[in-house]
């Protein structure tokens, strides 16, 4: 009999971390036939094929899922700054009492992001364009670097000296760009513009 | 004096007070019609075989095919002048597009409302507390810039197209002339408009000149007195539509009052009202399919065949009824023939919804998978071309069948996203409801940021931001699209249309296109592009706040949720009606994907210059499908200002009429275009001399 072929899904992994730093990532693991087998081992390597991390996979199905068990695995951002493949491999599962393979090893690659030390702050308010009302909860992303914005509509991302690229978006609403250079703390105001969708003269009237 | 006809059915209450003939049986061309019927080999048509041997089941004044915005108003105005009228319609319900519509009826000319919101006037009823929106100057129109406005060749959309400058121009002249009394006949039989508020897509760059219809919110629903329950008007639940109204109507305060609501139930339950009481019948779940002209090219057109089209309740399997019944006709024989002593008039409706004959503007819509707009709730006979079809069978032209490809409404992709029919609104409580069987969430142009967008075999295909947009209509003031646009324009100036100023205003992206592409699982003969999907993870569904629950999604084959990519793509390939290939890229794209994510570059498709982008990474994983959806027609048959339709030899064909979708050469969206169509037809229709 053929082993059962496995499914390996890598999660909340930071987008960004500081060299060397600790962070923990999700790692879930299912029988594509749903046999629901448990109890397996899980490893990271880096892009040099060294163990940085292992876990082991758990008997709760990660949350919205039938099936999908999950290591929690710590690992430490890579000493280089960059961006580093990585790979989160499971074990082949033998039934030992026959020796029998009876589901199958499986690897996928993912991504870690290694930044140097934060320089600069830049704090994002983001407003509505035309109330100009704060906008709670809107996105701000500076690649690699994001976060939300607070009940106020402010946000303030951490970020090394350098040319950025700043989006900020929320629900229902166009995103905001902005290009520039930061040397050094900076405050933006994001306006953003409501999609309010077709008028009543571009439906189907 | 009621006769049963040759078949047992009670024809009755067709004939009574309402001036028709109690003739319920005649055959045309007697012994020997009926000998040459008798040669003719099966399967030939009426309109190959001509008028003989004809056993007609009804006998009326005026035969409307089509129960919507033209045929609608073209029945009234055609029993305000005596004739008596018969409405026949494929649909359980009366309204067509029009029911679903945003009740956005742009005419102009100087019409009535117009001119009340000039004077700064209230309606008659006292309704309107809202100031006008627009200034004096705005609307200070006139029926010859209408006529100017209409074939101004210098306008070139922001999608480069033309969107008036093949306009048959008698049609015009003749659409501008009648929108002021078209405007008035509406405000005569019920239905209340709001303020004017700019101008529809193709009805002219220079002047405001649409506004919506209205009722006010009241303690029962009561069209003579202008008044809808909440229920009935479907704003007491989110999540609910009623019988009455199968969109929710929209909240009407800055166009009226407070306490106002309007889409196209004020406009079209507000017209059918009016119909019945005056004495209009209707033949409903009945679909017209042919013409019976005296000789199969030649004579007058004297009838029309049509086919018995039940529709049943999805889940019940009852009959589905008309929400009113006094004036139907009922009749379930399969077949029957209708002479019409005056004139038929067609306005059954464009041909959206039947992808062979669409397919001849874009080849790539003959793809099934894309239904029409409207689908559920017009049935599997709405917009398929059946007024164009017969048409062509008695030698009738065609006009405007280039202008489909003019303008952005046509075909787009629809921000909806989860159901197959993808621009309606039914929720639960509609009886069309369980057809579509999700309501579908509409993520909006913005919440395209939230996924990839695949083909068939799971690859992108296009800058998923920029998916969804469609550009400019070309509308007043200005839509972006006329250089010192607005009051300030100036018709027909070749500035207008200078390339230079067309390259800076120009703004679509063809993600339309791109969607339908020949892809990786296009088969032959057909190449077809098969459908399209929106993938994301629990992460966006949590940044959207997407309802991913009956009834916005259902297990429909629209919606589907896995633990993993692979066995989303396995779900997809086995739920969905359309997926005749396997997602064999899904998995590898997600993994691009995220690592352009994690790069901060998506070389593929440059979303990193429009939007941020997410990985798709947490689980579970969900797929919601997107949908081209085809909006209206503007090719169509051929008319003259009369709305009569003419021939391959430009002759008009005496007794037929037709108007809205059914009609070609008028590049304008919405309803205006087809309840001038109906007026003007219903006019000259009962001025037809009775061949009785």
């Amino acid at each position: 009999m053929e082993p059962h072929a496995t499914r390996i899904v890598v999660w909340d992994v930071p987008p960004a971390v500081e060299c060397g730093a600790p962070f923990r990532v999700k790692v879930g693991v299912k029988c594509a036939a749903e046999c629901g087998a448990t109890a397996r081992g899980v490893e990271i390597r880096d892009a040099h094929g060294d163990v940085v991390g292992t876990g082991a996979v758990g008997d709760v199905p990660a949350a919205g899922t039938s099936a999908l068990y999950y290591a929690d695995v710590e690992v430490h951002g890579p000493a280089a700054e960059g961006l580093h493949g990585w790979e989160a491999r499971v074990a082949e599962l033998v039934d030992l009492p026959t020796g029998r393979v009876t589901h199958a090893a499986a690897s996928v690659p993912f991504h870690v992001r290694a930044v140097r030390a934060p320089e600069c702050v830049m704090k994002v308010i983001a407003v509505d364009a035309r109330s100009k009302l704060p906008i709670p909860g809107a996105r701000v992303v500076v690649h690699p670097y994001r976060t939300l914005t607070n009940l106020d509509g402010v946000a303030e991302l951490r970020l090394p000296k350098g040319a950025y690229r700043l989006f900020v978006s929320g629900r229902d609403r166009f995103p905001f760009r902005s290009d520039g250079e930061i040397v050094g703390d900076v405050t933006i105001q994001a306006e953003l513009d409501e999609d309010l969708g077709p008028s009543d003269a571009e439906l189907w009237s | 004096m009621a006769k049963k006809n040759d078949s047992g059915h009670d024809a009755s209450n067709l004939l009574d007070e309402n001036g028709l003939s109690r003739r319920d049986l005649l055959k045309s061309g007697a012994a020997v019609g009926l000998g040459a019927a008798a040669l003719l080999e099966a399967g030939c048509t009426e309109a190959q075989r001509g008028a003989d041997g004809i056993v007609w089941d009804y006998d009326v004044d005026v035969v409307v095919a089509g129960g919507g915005c033209a045929g609608l108003t073209a029945a009234i105005r055609a029993r305000d002048l005596g004739a008596s009228v018969l409405v026949v319609d494929q649909n359980f319900d009366l309204g067509g597009r029009m029911l679903h519509s945003g009740s956005f009826v742009s005419l102009g000319g100087g019409d009535p409302v117009q001119l009340r919101d000039m004077k700064g006037e209230s309606d008659k009823e006292g309704f309107i507390k809202s100031p006008p929106v627009e200034s004096p100057e705005e609307l200070d129109d006139s029926v010859d810039l209408l006529f100017t406005d209409l074939t101004d060749w210098s306008i070139v959309n922001r999608r480069g197209e033309t969107p008036y400058r093949y306009n048959e121009r008698e049609m015009m002249r003749a659409w501008a002339e009648n929108c002021a009394p078209t405007r008035q006949f509406l405000l005569d039989n019920y239905v209340r408009f709001g303020r004017i508020n700019g101008t529809h897509e193709g009805g002219g760059m220079s002047r405001a000149r649409g506004c919506v219809a209205f009722l006010m919110l009241g303690d029962k629903t009561d069209i003579k007195a202008g008044t809808i329950t909440a229920e009935d008007a479907g704003v007491a639940d989110r999540e609910r539509t009623s019988p009455f109204a199968p969109v929710q109507m929209n909240i009407a305060s800055r166009f009226v009052a407070d306490g106002a609501v309007s889409n196209g139930v004020a406009l079209s339950r507000s017209l059918e009202f009016s119909a019945r009481e005056k004495g209009v019948q209707f033949m409903l779940l009945r679909k017209f399919t042919e013409l019976v002209r005296e000789q199969p090219f030649a004579g007058r057109v004297i009838g029309l065949k049509a086919e018995y089209s039940p529709r049943r309740h999805p889940d019940t399997g009852e009959l589905l009824r008309s929400f009113w019944q006094n004036g139907n006709v009922e009749e379930t024989r399969p077949t029957i023939h209708i002479r019409a002593r005056k004139a038929v008039i067609l306005a059954s409706g464009g041909h959206s919804g039947n992808p062979e004959v669409r397919s001849m503007f874009y080849p790539a819509m003959r793809e099934p998978a894309f239904p029409t707009s409207g689908w559920s709730l017009q049935g599997p006979n709405g917009q398929d071309a059946s007024a164009l079809i017969a048409g062509l069978r008695i030698g009738a032209n065609l006009a405007g069948m280039q202008q489909n490809l003019g303008s952005a409404a046509t075909f787009h992709l629809s921000t909806r996203l989860g159901t197959r029919d993808a621009y309606t609104d039914m929720f639960p409580g509609h009886p069309t409801f369980g057809f579509r069987g999700s309501a579908g969430i509409n993520v909006g142009t913005a919440g395209f940021e939230e996924f990839i967008a695949v083909n068939q075999v799971g690859r992108r295909f296009f800058n998923e931001v920029r998916l969804p947009r469609r550009g400019g209509g070309g509308q007043y003031p200005g839509g972006g699209v006329a250089p010192n646009s607005g009051v300030e324009h100036k018709p027909t100036d070749w500035r207008n249309c200078r390339h230079e100023w067309i390259r800076q205003m120009y703004t679509y992206d063809h993600g339309c296109d791109a969607a339908l592409a020949v892809n990786e699982g296009s088969a032959p003969p057909h190449y077809y592009s098969g459908p399209l999907w929106a993938i994301f993870d629990e992460d966006a569904v949590e940044r959207a706040e997407w309802p991913l629950r009956f009834p916005y999604v259902a297990d429909n084959g629209y919606y589907f949720k896995a633990d993993t990519i692979e066995e989303l793509a396995a779900r997809i390939e086995k739920g969905h009606e359309f997926q005749r290939v396997p997602l064999k890229y899904l998995a590898e794209t997600v993994a691009k994907w995220n690592g352009y994510v994690d790069a901060g570059k998506d070389p593929d498709f440059e979303r990193e210059a429009d939007a941020p982008m997410h990985r798709i990474a947490r689980p579970p994983f969900h797929a919601l499908s997107i949908m081209v959806v085809w909006h209206d027609s503007y090719g169509g048959l051929r008319v003259n200002g009369k709305q009569q339709v003419v021939d391959m030899q430009g002759r008009a064909i005496p007794g037929l009429y037709a108007g809205g979708e059914a009609v070609g050469g008028f590049q304008k969206h919405g309803l205006g275009k087809g309840h001038v169509h109906g007026y003007i037809a219903g006019t000259n229709a009962a001025a037809e001399p009775s061949q009785a």
